[in-house]
């Protein structure tokens, strides 16, 4: 099946980033395609490149890692504004994008799961 | 549909909420502080048994494991992950956060 | 595969921003032309009252924004029952006109719309 992932909180604050994290990767290993997690609201900030936490998983990380093993993840443009999030600042094979992706995401799934406060 | 809570029933209305708008039959899974809804003996425990009586009512074995709840109400399907993404498969699904 | 979708709104305005988002995402997602329906409960019914004032927090008032939404193509707009008599409110505290649902028909707009954004 198809699935789409909603992100609405940062890292570390809530367990949202976690769990959705641990459903992709079940999703993946049940052989699902993931059509793309989107970032928004706090939910940019998994896309933070700079995240180094010492001794404790990395939560960017591994949305950089599932962006390079071809999974769309995109955090969105405004909310990135509104956070002083610069472009620079976006951990690799992760983008930045507008609404349109989210609505792009929402019509190539069959299943959409959201993960937040 | 599958209706997914992650608050305290203690702290938060979340479930009590489901429960007026999920049709009978409609799964149920308790995840993250969602899971303290499924400990046996809590004051929450008669809302549990209200929401077993007329739904399929799972809960997720991490969230369970990290918060040290091994004593559950009747009624509740311990589920990981892959249970998590198979529900997903079989319903659509209503995060109520 | 998702033409259809349901904006499910649980929580009160500004005194956290997902009333703003999801007023949002419906602009975004409605200019894409997808059919939206929006879905108020529990305290999400508050977003909808008359007399919204913000001023004096220096944020832009969110109740008079959701009749525009019509321009943006989203014009299905339910409110559960319940969950405005809890609150002593009833539609005519409402900015606009609004379909009254009970909770089971609640949920057959979110079943009928298939995919759920919450917020």
């Amino acid at each position: 099946m198809k699935m789409g992932v909603l992100v609405l909180e940062g890292p570390y604050q809530h367990e949202a980033a976690d769990s959705a994290y641990h459903f992709v990767r079940a999703a993946l290993a049940r052989g699902h395609e993931i059509t793309g997690i989107f970032l928004y609201t706090d939910g940019v900030n998994n896309a933070n490149g700079y995240i180094k936490p010492p001794g404790e998983r990395n939560i960017g990380q591994r949305f950089s890692e599932l962006g390079a093993e071809g999974i769309p993840v995109v955090a969105c443009t405004a909310c990135a504004r509104f956070r002083g999030f610069r472009r620079d600042m976006v951990s690799e094979n992760v983008s930045l994008s507008g609404l349109g992706a989210l609505s792009e995401y929402l019509r190539e799934s069959d299943r959409f799961v959201t993960f937040g406060d | 549909m599958l209706y997914t809570i992650n608050k305290s029933p203690l702290m938060f209305g979340n479930l009590k909420s489901v429960l007026r708008v999920a049709p009978t039959g409609d799964p149920i899974l308790l995840y993250e502080d969602g899971v303290y809804a499924a400990v046996k003996g809590a004051a929450s425990e008669d809302l549990l048994a209200a929401a077993v009586a007329d739904h399929p009512l799972y809960a997720l074995k991490a969230d369970l494991d990290a918060r040290g709840l091994v004593s559950l109400a009747d009624g509740v399907q311990v589920i990981d992950y892959d249970g998590f993404v198979e529900l997903v498969e079989q319903h659509q699904v209503v995060p109520w956060l | 595969m998702g033409e259809t979708v349901a904006v499910l709104m649980r929580k009160a305005p500004y005194g956290s921003v997902y009333t703003a988002e999801g007023f949002r995402s419906m602009m975004g997602i409605g200019v894409f032309e997808m059919d939206v329906s929006v879905v108020f409960v529990d305290d999400g019914v508050y977003a909808l009252v008359k007399g919204q004032d913000p001023a004096g927090l220096d944020m832009k008032p969110l109740g008079d924004a959701f009749p525009v939404l019509a321009d943006f193509g989203v014009t299905k707009f339910y409110v559960h029952d319940d969950s405005l008599t809890e609150r002593g409110l009833t539609p005519d505290d409402l900015v606009m006109d609004v379909e009254i649902v009970d909770g089971a028909g609640a949920a057959q707009v979110l079943e009928s719309a298939g995919l759920v954004l919450p917020f």
